[in-house]
């Protein structure tokens, strides 16, 4: 017998069941599915419900007592199983496929979460759209959004150190996911980007969450990274540039005209950008190659010399 | 043709419990249809439904799940077991939230408010408090609302678009096919109507942008990737210490298509990458940006570029190599 069949007969068994059933019921019920030998039928049984669980169904298990004190009972209620009647429109429906299709996550779990949400769609559930966003999605990510519905932390490792984490937020920003939270482990919130934890989240469904009122992710985590703190201090979170004519533009357009200090005659601009992230600043600074130029803070500008000069091979990272 | 092994068991009963409501609400369709709907070839289709109608809480025949394939069409009889599917699994419950989240910032995927509504529905089903403890920011920008009317009404439009190699702005004339975000931007892919060629533009580098009364039919191509249609695409190799790695995360289309150990003069082993890039120009930057913290290794002529690049910079801070910084000169 192939393990699907049995798997899909243990189901239709404990959907139909009225009580709870043991194991030693089940197997007499589907008799002949599972091997003669205890052991084996067992094993068989485990990973049946393995697969069953893995899927999202909610098997419910219960120590029976009477003549079969101590016994294990297994059922699955109807009520938990089933997906509740979204009593979705046409029109709802139909905007639901158009967000799908919109967000591209290199992921079918859209799909599949359609094909149950809109039973009544023949056809493709996908549809063309003129704009749409990719946003990769990292395995993690399901777990983290459980454990934020359901108001419990978290377990996993970051920058090789074990958290537990009580989730204020998941937030996607500038093509990247960001989870902010309260970090058990140094009492403080922290934020952490997603694609970085290190190997699988685990829920801790025993620690309570708080999310603090009022809290709004938007807010807890700042649009532009170089306001984000850095480990670098360059004796100020504003850094003076000078932009050549030729790309004011484009630095209007990130900044607009409250971030222009002085206009000079030939056109170049001197603008404030925030530099408290310093990597971030410098990432942004050398999209312009000899077109832009720090002019204050010193010590910014310093930090920008001496990272070119490093790699002229003037000077080395020792001597900065 | 490619051999493939057997579907996983985990893949096939999630497909089950979804197809069994879904034809049971139908009664009878073709066999094309339903694999169509469900992504799946009509041999592996028929294959779990022929499984599934042995399926039952014992082998009565009064008790297997009462549907058959007859030609092209499955039948499906009397529902015993699954009625209704099974509840959204975590993955997918996530997804529909991001969706709509997602969607919510595009022009026009909201129509009269549908989708609000629909998400309502969906969370209610899942218990989710519509709080701010959820939220994807594209960013986007105001040129993406008339970019996506006029890539639906095949219009042209123009705008002045800046250059990055060369630091200057001109104006193109192109009818939108798409507009998309990827990563930290936007886009718009568009036929250019000077070029006579299919043209990706960045939306934060284009500048007045004007709609023209005038239509124009382009039929678009499949969407290539990314530098598939540069001449000039090179092959870059260049040695990364690892910790560094993410610099070439920012940029979309970046393949880094090999990776491995090698040692170097620092203390830690570096690794190899290779990088599509699109020009000189854009190489320089990505230079820059590892600083010392990458080698390019190959091709050979642009062996000297970092330090040349470095240089050039330097020169704007009034320093050259073997010289002390300059001065700033704050205003």
């Amino acid at each position: 017998m192939h393990q699907l069949e049995r798997v899909t007969n243990l189901l239709a068994l404990l959907l139909s069941a009225r009580r709870h059933l043991t194991f030693e019921e089940i197997r007499t019920q589907l008799k002949g599915q599972y091997p003669e030998n205890l052991v084996a039928a067992r094993a068989a049984f485990e990973r049946d419900k393995a697969i069953l669980r893995d899927e999202g169904v909610p098997i419910d298990s219960e120590v029976q007592g009477g003549d079969k004190a101590g016994m294990t009972g297994y059922l699955i209620k109807r009520s938990a199983y089933e997906l509740g009647d979204l009593d979705l429109s046409t029109q709802e429906a139909a905007a639901l496929r158009v967000a799908v299709s919109t967000l591209r996550m290199g992921q079918s779990w859209g799909e599949e979460a359609l094909w149950k949400v809109d039973m009544e769609e023949h056809g493709s559930q996908l549809v063309t759209t003129s704009a749409h966003a990719t946003l990769l999605v990292h395995p993690n990510l399901p777990l983290l959004h459980e454990a934020l519905i359901k108001k419990v932390a978290v377990g996993f490792t970051y920058s090789d150190r074990k958290r537990v984490v009580e989730p204020y937020g998941l937030l996607a920003r500038s093509g990247w996911w960001y989870l902010v939270g309260h970090d058990q482990s140094v009492n403080a919130e922290r934020t952490f980007r997603v694609d970085r934890i290190e190997g699988e989240v685990s829920i801790l469904r025993d620690i309570a969450c708080t999310r603090p009122s009022g809290f709004d992710i938007r807010k807890a985590f700042p649009v532009d990274l170089k306001e984000l703190p850095g480990a670098i201090d360059v004796g100020g979170e504003v850094a003076q540039v000078l932009v050549n004519a030729s790309d004011v533009g484009v630095v209007l357009g990130q900044y607009t005209q409250s971030a222009v200090v002085e206009n000079r005659p030939d056109g170049s601009v001197v603008f404030q950008v925030p530099c408290s992230n310093v990597q971030a600043f410098e990432q942004w600074l050398f999209g312009f190659l000899d077109r832009a130029e720090v002019l204050a803070p010193p010590a910014l500008r310093q930090h920008v010399i001496d990272w070119l000069l490093e790699m002229t091979g003037s000077v080395t990272r020792g001597e900065r | 043709m490619t051999r493939r092994g057997p579907r996983p068991i985990n893949i096939r009963l999630r497909r089950l419990l979804v197809m069994l409501p879904w034809l049971m609400e139908r009664e009878n369709v073709s066999t094309q249809e339903m694999a169509d709907h469900f992504l799946m070839s009509v041999d592996d289709l028929v294959a779990d439904l022929t499984l599934a109608s042995l399926c039952g809480v014992s082998q009565d025949p009064r008790d297997l799940i009462d549907l058959w394939v007859d030609e092209d069409e499955v039948h499906f009889g009397i529902p015993k077991y699954f009625d209704r599917p099974l509840r959204l699994t975590v993955t997918e419950a996530f997804s529909l939230v991001a969706s709509a989240a997602a969607a919510e910032q595009i022009p026009g995927a909201d129509v009269d408010g549908a989708l609000s509504r629909a998400i309502t529905k969906v969370q209610a089903v899942l218990a989710i408090d519509n709080d701010d403890s959820f939220a994807i920011d594209l960013g986007t920008p105001d040129t993406v609302a008339p970019l996506v009317d006029a890539a639906l009404g095949q219009q042209i439009v123009e705008f002045d678009y800046w250059s990055v190699a060369t630091g200057q702005s001109v104006r193109r004339r192109v009818v939108p096919i798409e507009v998309f975000a990827e990563r930290d931007h936007w886009y718009v892919r568009s036929f250019d109507t000077e070029a006579q060629a299919e043209r990706t533009f960045r939306l934060d580098r284009l500048d007045d942008l004007q709609t023209i009364k005038q239509s124009m039919a382009v039929t678009p191509s499949a969407r290539g990737e990314w530098f598939s249609s540069l001449q000039e695409r090179q092959v870059v190799t260049l040695e990364v210490d690892p910790s560094w790695l993410w610099v070439l995360e920012q940029y979309s289309g970046v393949a880094v298509s090999a990776s491995s150990a090698t040692s170097s003069s620092s203390s830690h082993s570096w690794v190899t990458v290779e990088v599509v890039v699109s020009s000189e120009r854009w190489l320089q930057r990505v230079l820059l940006r590892f600083g010392c913290h990458a080698r390019l290794v190959t091709p050979s002529e642009w062996a000297d570029l970092a330090g040349a690049t470095a240089e050039l910079v330097l020169t704007r801070y009034g320093t050259t190599k073997g010289t002390s910084s300059a001065g700033s000169s704050i205003p």
